[in-house]
């Protein structure tokens, strides 16, 4: 069933429109990519799903339910977690209060705050090295892995990623995509994946979106897109 | 006499160093100035005086004022944050501007404009004498009760889950909410602490000075500001560190200066608050990473 | 763009007409006490466009306002005191002025001249602030002018009765000066500096790239500004003749910001449209606390009632209309719609 639905979503920020018209939907252990050049309106639209953006028309829906004018507060309870595209880890905290932030909605369980914590270090080893190291010190890649983990602390339904790339060297790059492989073979994560760099997100993904200045303008399954030679077209626009 | 010197700065600079964290506490999460924050000390004179008479304890008149001035500053909150927060930075500065006014006048409506005598324990004002230093005994209290503070502060925020939260939304409203933090439980509780330390500096200057005037607020209010802007607008470390340094400023001052250029004091430590504005704006102390994006 | 543009005319005649209308009602039915009001309506105008001149265009708040007012007031009174007063209110007066004595509307001149040189002097370095570290500044500038004021008791008679200033301030004369105001308002507000400065208002980068110097038009605007407030200062110095520092802080800053805020910060028209409908109130609420406390239905005096209500009105104001009630639209073109209408 699908899981995340947004039906006809506009978003604009002041006088921009950054989105005109987008639907799309992501079924239950799915992992789907939206890709589009800078500009496009990719973190728009995931930041819409969260709850920070201001949507002027359309719809949100999540396993039906109407979350369109939820808080992100009460977004994040219902299972939908984001890294944001700066990663917006708290550089004055270390590692392990990051962490033990993203778990706040399960903070009342102690045991469970715990194991997820040892479950997000054995996922990303080498945040269990950096465990009291002040966030902002560490590297983008480790940066990276943070965000990530500290999203994974809520248990979410669903992960929502927005350029894990960003400003990353390709062997990071290469390493970050390999801990979501990992991350998906472990626990059938659902995944709505944003991404520039489209090769990367298109080797994970198992159906693409392709989004060009607010508007969807090609979909399909990523192995059918894998063959096709005239995607860059399509992404770059004619 | 150089002791004396030291101890009569710590006295003075403990207060004037909760004073600053009271309004930094909001300052940092919020980025909005609280005009209205002096008005806490008016809140506690107030209370304290309208209990008098009453067959309470003095502690418990002062916490009942304490508590007041907690509730006050939630009040603030409701009336002239929450509505405006959204509209600009300025709407805010003036709606607790009007909020300040409107407690000032409530008082002289309600009460009198006449100063009002508040009673406090008067072994407060007996004199102690060590080393060579004599000192009411409301100074040694202020500059303890000040580092106890201090210390519960410090840890709270160091250890404890929502101050952990109030720290991360210092930094990034937004990406708290998105863990599902609540805005709301943060802000409230950021304003809280304001009264709560507000409240404490507020009863300590209240034994100083044992009177109550609806303007009684405005010199807290300055303190803060300047020490604040001193001291570093973003950080607590900063604010504390700027109401000691205020403290040394003033009480220099009054030690060195003869009376006639005394009374340019205010000139002195206003012109230092501009020129720190212009060179170093974020204060001596930098607070957190603002989280802009690169 | 021209600046004897329709909407500018169209504004400029109609407040003409409105403030001889104004005149005209005290001319046949004034009593004493309306006369006074209205004279200090125009000083107020005077008070609040040239707060407007600057806030309104800059988009920056600035406290200072009241203190240039204090200057204007304080200098112009000094020069225009009659000598034998003199001897008496300034006793440790330099002798510098010990024995001058200026024509009193000519003293106002020149204080307002003055409060811009101060202004000047003071203020440039603080535009190139922005948002709380400007409003900061211009908190602790005010607090500085009134600290030196105060201070200063050779020429101010410290925190003491500042009088004997002579009674040259009559609704004719506020009435011209406030109309002149109000038409370099309009004028400064669609001129090149104002334009741009405006530009920089709404977005400072795009502004900066097409050549405005934001620092410098925002000093320009707060020396007009200044100059405004210290005529305003002057007029009223010498309309209540006697004054002290007490005039010039808090309150009145509460006062003259709320009239701007109330009225739309953004427009002249919503300048003077506050400046009057919180005199007005202000009045009106005056006259009740004078009226439950001479009658002796209500065994309660009223004082403060008036600032509580201007502090709830202002806090309503700002939650519902934020940008006042003239937020965009001057008077001007507001008429020239209508005409236009008519025309087709």
């Amino acid at each position: 069933m699908k899981m995340l639905e947004i039906n006809n979503l506009q978003v604009n920020y002041g006088p921009v429109i950054a989105v005109k018209k987008v639907d799309l939907f992501v079924n239950q252990g799915e992992t789907v990519v939206l890709l589009g050049a800078n500009g496009a309106g990719k973190s728009s639209t995931l930041l819409s799903i969260a709850g920070v953006a201001n949507k002027l028309l359309g719809k949100v829906k999540f396993s039906g339910k109407d979350i369109t004018k939820f808080s992100p507060e009460k977004i994040l309870t219902l299972g939908i977690a984001t890294v944001p595209e700066n990663r917006d880890i708290f550089p004055d905290l270390s590692v392990k209060e990051n962490l033990v932030l993203g778990g706040y909605i399960n903070r009342k369980k102690k045991n469970t705050l715990q194991d997820t914590i040892e479950e997000v270090y054995n996922l990303f080893p080498i945040l269990s090295e950096r465990n009291s190291q002040v966030a902002g010190t560490l590297s983008g890649g480790e940066q990276q892995m943070l965000a990530i983990g500290r999203a994974l602390m809520s248990k979410p339904k669903i992960l929502l990623l927005d350029e894990p790339s960003l400003g990353l060297a390709p062997t990071i790059v290469e390493k970050i995509y390999e801990h979501i492989e990992q991350l998906k073979k472990d626990t059938n994560l659902t995944i709505l994946l944003v991404e520039q760099h489209a090769m990367k997100a298109l080797s994970i993904a198992d159906r693409v979106y392709f989004l060009r200045l607010g508007e969807i303008v090609s979909s399909g399954k990523a192995s059918d897109l894998k063959e096709k030679t005239d995607f860059k077209k399509i992404y770059f626009g004619e | 006499m150089f002791l004396q010197y030291i101890v009569d700065v710590l006295s003075l600079g403990s207060l004037y160093a909760l004073f600053a964290l009271g309004l930094v506490l909001v300052y940092g999460i919020l980025k909005l100035v609280n005009f209205a924050y002096g008005e806490l000390v008016l809140v506690i004179g107030y209370s304290i005086f309208l209990l008098k008479g009453s067959p309470f304890p003095w502690f418990f008149m002062a916490g009942t004022a304490i508590l007041m001035s907690i509730l006050f500053s939630i009040f603030t909150d409701y009336v002239a944050f929450r509505p405006v927060r959204e509209k600009s930075v300025t709407a805010v500065l003036i709606t607790s501007f009007a909020f300040a006014t409107l407690l000032q006048n409530a008082a002289l409506l309600l009460i009198s404009a006449k100063p009002k005598n508040v009673p406090m324990p008067s072994f407060l004002s007996d004199s102690v004498q060590f080393l060579g230093v004599i000192t009411p005994v409301r100074n040694l209290i202020s500059i303890f009760v000040t580092f106890l503070c201090l210390i519960i502060f410090y840890q709270f925020m160091k250890r404890s889950t929502l101050g952990l939260a109030m720290r991360a939304a210092a930094t990034n409203f937004n990406m708290t909410r998105m863990l599902g933090i609540p805005a709301n439980l943060v802000i409230t509780s950021a304003f809280a602490m304001s009264g709560l330390l507000a409240g404490i500096a507020g009863t300590l200057w209240m034994s100083k000075i044992a009177n109550v005037f609806p303007g009684v607020g405005l010199e807290p209010l300055l303190i803060a500001f300047i020490a604040t802007v001193i001291g570093g607008m973003r950080s607590v470390h900063g604010a504390v560190l700027g109401g000691f340094i205020l403290a040394f400023i003033d009480m220099s001052f009054n030690y060195l200066l003869p009376q006639d250029i005394l009374k340019f004091r205010d000139v002195f430590t206003f012109s230092i608050v501009i020129l720190i504005l212009l060179i170093r704006p974020q204060g001596l102390v930098k607070g957190p990473a603002t989280g802009i994006r690169t | 763009m021209k600046i004897i543009n329709n909407e500018n005319t169209f504004s400029i005649l109609f407040f003409l007409i409105l403030f001889i209308i104004i005149y005209f009602i005290n001319f046949f039915f004034g009593s004493a006490i309306f006369e006074r009001t209205v004279t200090n309506l125009f000083i107020y105008i005077i008070l609040v466009v040239g707060l407007q001149v600057f806030m309104g265009n800059s988009g920056i708040l600035s406290f200072a306002h009241i203190g240039f007012m204090s200057i204007g007031a304080y200098s112009s009174g000094l020069l225009s005191m009659p000598i034998k007063m003199k001897g008496f209110v300034l006793r440790d007066l330099y002798p510098i002025f010990e024995n001058v004595a200026f024509d009193p509307i000519l003293s106002i001149l020149i204080g307002g001249i003055f409060t811009a040189i101060i202004a000047a002097i003071l203020t440039l370095p603080l535009m190139r602030l922005n948002d709380a570290a400007a409003v900061i500044s211009s908190f602790a500038l005010l607090m500085v002018i009134h600290s030196i004021v105060v201070g200063w008791s050779a020429v101010t008679n410290g925190p003491r009765t500042f009088f004997g200033l002579p009674k040259a301030t009559t609704l004719e004369i506020a009435l011209i000066f406030s109309f002149l105001t109000v038409i370099f308002a309009f004028v400064y507000k669609n001129s090149k500096f104002g334009l741009l400065l405006r530009a920089s208002r709404d977005n400072d980068i795009a502004a900066e790239s097409i050549g405005a110097n934001i620092v410098y038009l925002r000093w320009f605007a707060i020396i007009a500004s200044a100059f405004l407030a210290g005529i305003a200062g002057g007029l009223w110095g010498h309309f209540i003749t006697s004054f002290s520092p007490k005039s010039f802080y808090l309150k009145e800053t509460f006062l003259v910001i709320s009239m701007l805020i109330i009225g739309g910060s953004f427009t002249v028209t919503g300048a003077i449209a506050g400046a009057l409908l919180v005199t007005i109130g202000y009045e009106f609420l005056r006259w009740t606390e004078k009226v439950i406390k001479f009658s002796d239905a209500i065994k309660f005096e009223f004082i403060g009632l008036t600032e509580i209500v201007l502090s709830i009105t202002i806090i309503i104001f700002l939650i519902t209309k934020p940008k006042g009630l003239f937020p965009f639209k001057e008077i001007g073109d507001t008429i020239n719609k209508i005409i236009k209408k008519e025309w087709q």
